[in-house]
């Protein structure tokens, strides 16, 4: 591991880690690790009668990743993102697009996926079902060490067992290797699920929902885990999650998906404190926060109580897709999909407010209240 | 602020700040082959009419048991052993004891005194029925003269309280979406006018943006139609923000209960300390946060004394032998907390009710608490 | 695990009465020679003789004695049961797993085949094979209904290996870099244990039965000796209307009692595998009972 941590040169660990959309020139030389380079995913659906219909899960996303940052993947459920992290695992094929492992594209073989995974790992949802309850937690990390360390000897790989589980802090570790995943707590299981992931040596980490499932006074220490794998090991995460709070506090980076596209992303403070794009605001309000005044609770609710419903993804809205439930909705949002808008410091969203000089509107008002302006004066904005 | 007096002001108006539950001493069971499992100890609390209480805990910290013992919805193994659940109707009968009841005569209470709401909507509706029938059986249940016609009208009309336009009415559970099963489900607990809602986790299974409609509704439905709510959820930030006053529990005990604003500002339990600092903050500067160290105690085998000592930064001597009362302490009216340091903090206090400890707590306390 | 599986009354009947019939099946020569019985010895001074006596359970038409023939037939079935059920078992398994566990290509074909034997007329099949077949020993027999009786234990194995299949756990190890064979035989199989001991009980008593069917239609081996012979051969006798119920009852009955037991150890698995079932199981009713009674008593109204 320790070879890892030269292996990143200090340069690249100090840069951002990016994401683009496909109009992004990447170059190779840029030191993503990782890449999905405008990569799509469509699910064909057989209904009723024979019927197929296309599920746009994923359209045209583009996530990069940098060895030593953290990307949160922020989005409602079917916004595309659980299935994006699926594509980086290879769980997937991308329908359009490619992914790159530091530059190369990745093809299909079965010893190129082993040497894909020997670098990728994802961490599933669920610590109950991502382990086996008939394995104790020894076999999980033997197994991954017989299959991506072959030149380690038995004792080896049990110093190996010792030095993982202590990692993940589950000492004494000798202990814990001797047990199953029943006689484990979430958190602890969770922590197996990692130290397996790290057994492999992996360059980058995969996190999809990987705290969600968690009580919650222990979900921090599980981030606080993930952010010293980062610092120590220089390991590149992507952490997927619909918590944008959490996103905060690990990320570097957040990127916002919603029905299927990414609307914007860059810095997290900017991005929490100044969203660029009506949905990302639309998220971060609704999101609880105690700090904003337990006092004042009707007027935090208000006008809360219609805020719409995510498109289905068979047949999504023309244009911009949140523009059905958009307060700031003009004709071009329904008419064309919004170009990219470059806002400095790898901050961009996708939004017509910028291109027509209205993005002020944003950080004027909230999105309730904009609703209710809008209901007042019937159809008016163009 | 304004808003809220005045919402208030409004409410005391109708029902004037009443009781409409009070829970005493309730104590659930789990019979497993060796000694009985204690889900949930001396739980007690009252609730006032119009009010929401939240209840906050862990998974194992007795919420799912107490809201299943509170409906009567328990089953075997669960058993409740000890306790009352008085509950006090509109009509200023005398209270009825809802553990006391048998299964006819609880009938009589469910749906129009008191209703549930689960985390999965899908559990509580009937996937082959249309949403209108469902509601029209419950409806018609109640109220033997109206009409099918009748009922499916007023089914829409309910519907359209939580936001579903009335041709929905004749939709299946599936062919909803999951927020709008909820809310769905919603409008079918307040179909006959209930007094009560209990709600179990209901926004857990939906989105951020969805949670917080679902939430909106609840606040205005409980203005517009008057019915308390024992909302129940692992997540505090939500109930800070929700909640009129929050219930702690932590190893089938509530170990800590006030105001929200109070508990979010104050919090006197080490536990809820580290449950309120479990939430990373959305705009405040960021610190790094470390929850709660160690895992929950296994109900099989409690650690003696105070069940929280194992996994508490603060515990002192005697926290490993003594279970400390639950007790009013001065943060907030009605503020109490179960934990040595709040006895010693609030010495004088603690001396004066010093006869409660290990009996039933003096019941006025929580009632004075509520005059805000 | 295996404590809560003994707890189970029904467990614990069905295992005894199939490990005595096991025992009788493995120790019957060694039992008839002790009590100076020949299931072959034909006793012409007793012929359709009732129970009683120096014949246990009476004689046959032939002098027999009905005693020993069914200590005799006991070897004979319960061999064309376990090597019947161990041969469609191990088919169902090759078949039904990889079906579900790998999909596509080879599902369609593997799954055809299952579906084709699940709709060939068994019977009559058995019988044409049976028939061409010259010389059908036990050993034949229980083979033939090995061979053609594997396909529903194959569909229901798929099916659960799909499921399994597609489990977090099965992907993670896959993302390891687990080949596909040890992912069938190491997280996959070991969860489908209880499955295919329950379907291997269920084999056994169907080819038990099938062997009685078979040779009551005249498909055996004349010269062995099972229960299904000692019915056919009370049959052509006609035993029934002679009144000479105690040549086909024990046979009968020792079917009927086999059949039983693999069911009763049945509901104790199925018990097993979904905790619904166990917590309806009387026990724990009864003791939810008395905690609430005992609660009533002391508790309740003090508090």
């Amino acid at each position: 591991m320790s070879d890892l941590l030269h292996g990143v040169t200090g340069e690249e660990a100090g840069e951002e880690v990016s994401v683009t959309d496909r109009h992004g020139a990447p170059s190779p030389d840029e030191g993503y690790v990782l890449e999905a380079r405008d990569v799509s995913k469509h699910f064909t659906v057989r209904g009723t009668l024979g019927r197929t219909s296309v599920v746009r899960a994923v359209e045209h996303a583009t996530v990069r990743l940098k060895p030593g940052r953290i990307l949160a993947l922020v989005g409602e459920s079917g916004s595309g993102k659980t299935t994006l992290a699926r594509m980086l695992a290879r769980f997937h094929e991308p329908t359009e697009g490619e992914i790159l492992l530091r530059g190369e594209p990745v093809r299909g073989s079965r010893r190129e996926r082993r040497a894909y995974h020997s670098e990728v790992q994802l961490i599933f949802q669920d610590p109950f079902g991502s382990l086996n309850p008939l394995h104790r937690v020894r076999y999980n990390l033997d197994r991954a060490l017989r299959l991506h360390q072959p030149q380690l000897d038995r004792a080896g790989r049990d110093r190996r067992i010792t030095e993982l589980l202590e990692r993940v802090s589950l000492t004494p570790a000798a202990e814990f290797a001797a047990k199953f995943p029943h006689e484990l707590s979430g958190g602890q299981r969770q922590r197996v699920v990692i130290a397996r992931a790290l057994a492999v040596e992996p360059k980058v980490l995969l996190g999809d929902e990987p705290i969600s499932m968690l009580d919650v006074s222990i979900r921090l220490e599980m981030l606080n885990l993930l952010q010293r794998l980062r610092a120590e090991d220089g390991l590149a995460l992507l952490y997927i999650t619909h918590d944008i709070a959490s996103a905060r506090y690990l990320c570097d980076e957040i990127a916002v998906m919603y029905a299927g596209q990414m609307v914007e992303s860059g810095p997290k403070e900017e991005v929490i404190a100044a969203p660029q794009h009506p949905y990302t605001k639309l998220l971060i309000e609704s999101s609880p926060d105690p700090e904003r005044g337990v006092e004042d609770r009707e007027a935090l609710f208000a006008g809360a109580d219609e805020l719409g419903e995510p498109p289905s993804l068979i047949d999504p809205p023309a244009g911009c897709r949140f523009h059905p439930r958009c307060p700031f909705a003009m004709q071009e949002c329904r008419e064309q999909e919004p170009p990219r808008t470059e806002l400095g410091g790898g901050h961009w969203a996708k939004c017509w407010l910028h291109t027509k000089g209205r993005a002020g509107e944003l950080a004027a008002t909230t999105h309730a209240e904009a609703t209710a302006a809008r209901r007042r004066t019937p159809e008016g904005a163009s | 602020m304004t808003v809220r007096t005045a919402g208030q002001e409004k409410r005391s108006q109708t029902t004037a700040g009443t009781t409409v539950l009070d829970v005493r001493g309730l104590t659930v069971e789990y019979a497993t082959g060796g000694a009985p499992v204690r889900a949930c100890s001396d739980v007690s609390f009252t609730l006032r009419r119009g009010e929401i209480l939240g209840v906050a805990g862990e998974s194992g910290s007795g919420k799912s048991t107490l809201i299943t013992a509170l409906t009567r919805l328990q089953r075997p193994p669960a058993v409740t052993t000890a306790g009352k659940i008085l509950f006090h109707g509109r009509d200023n009968a005398p209270p009825v004891d809802l553990a006391a009841l048998d299964g006819r005569q609880l009938r009589r209470y469910r749906w129009s005194a008191l209703s549930i709401v689960l985390q999965s909507a899908m559990d509580a509706l009937n996937p082959v029925m249309p949403i209108g029938a469902q509601f029209a059986d419950v409806l018609r249940a109640r109220d033997r003269t109206l009409d099918k016609k009748r009922a499916w009208a007023r089914a829409a009309e309910l519907l359209a309280l939580v936001g579903i336009s009335a041709d929905r009415v004749r939709a299946y559970p599936h062919q909803l979406s999951g927020g709008m099963r909820q809310r769905a489900a919603i409008a079918l607990a307040l179909a006959c006018g209930p007094e009560l809602v209990v709600m179990d986790e209901p926004t857990t299974a939906v989105d951020v943006v969805m949670q917080r409609q679902i939430l909106a509704q609840v606040l205005r439905l409980r203005r517009e139609l008057d019915f308390a709510v024992v909302f129940v959820t692992h997540d505090l930030s939500l109930l800070l923000e929700l909640a009129d006053r929050i219930a702690i529990m932590y190893a089938g005990r509530i170990v800590e209960v006030g105001e929200a604003a109070t508990l979010y500002r104050d919090p006197r339990h080490p536990y809820t300390q580290g449950l309120r600092d479990s939430f990373p903050p959305l705009h405040a500067p960021l610190r790094t946060l470390h929850g709660i160290p160690g895992t929950p105690p296994d109900l099989r085998n409690p650690p003696p004394g105070c069940p929280f000592h194992p996994r508490c930064g603060q515990r002192t001597a005697g926290c490993d032998e003594r279970l400390p009362a639950l007790l009013p302490v001065a943060a907030g009216p009605g503020h109490e907390v179960a934990c040595l340091l709040g006895e010693q903090r609030n010495h004088g206090l603690s001396e004066q009710r010093g006869q409660a400890l290990g009996e039933q707590r003096p019941h006025d306390e929580t009632e004075g608490g509520g005059v805000r | 695990m295996s404590t809560g599986f003994l707890a189970s009354w029904k467990v614990r009947t069905g295992l005894a009465v199939l490990t005595f019939f096991m025992l009788l099946a493995l120790l019957g020569p060694w039992l008839t020679e002790l009590l100076g019985l020949d299931p072959r010895a034909n006793d012409t001074s007793a012929i359709a003789q009732p129970p009683g006596g120096e014949h246990l359970l009476g004689t046959d038409q032939f002098g027999q004695d009905v005693l020993a023939q069914v200590v005799a037939g006991a070897r004979g079935s319960m061999y064309v049961g376990l090597v019947g059920a161990l041969v469609g078992t191990a088919m169902a398994i090759l078949v039904g797993v990889p079906a579900g566990y790998y999909g596509g290509r080879v599902d369609g074909a593997l799954n055809f085949l299952t579906n084709l034997f699940l709709v060939l007329p068994v019977l009559p099949l058995i019988l044409i094979v049976a028939g061409y077949l010259q010389g059908t020993g036990l050993t034949t027999i229980a083979l033939i209904i090995g061979f053609f009786g594997w396909s529903g234990g194959a569909r229901t194995l798929r099916a659960q290996a799909l499921s399994i299949a597609h489990r977090d756990f099965v992907r993670a190890m896959r993302m390891l870099g687990e080949k596909g064979r040890r992912l069938v035989f190491f997280e996959v199989l070991p969860h489908l244990t209880g499955l295919i001991a329950s379907m291997f009980l269920h084999a056994m008593i169907g080819a038990v039965m099938a062997e009685a069917g078979l040779a009551f239609l005249g498909i055996s081996d004349s010269s062995a000796i099972s229960w299904g012979t000692m019915i056919q051969s009370a049959q052509q006798q006609s035993a029934v209307l002679r009144g000479l119920w105690w040549w086909f009852v024990p046979p009968g009955l020792c079917i009927a009692l086999i059949g039983t037991a693999a069911a009763l150890v049945n509901f104790g698995v199925d018990e097993l595998a979904n905790p619904k079932l166990r917590a309806a199981r009387p026990v724990s009713v009864r003791r939810a009972k008395r905690l609430a009674r005992a609660a009533a008593t002391t508790g309740g109204g003090s508090r």
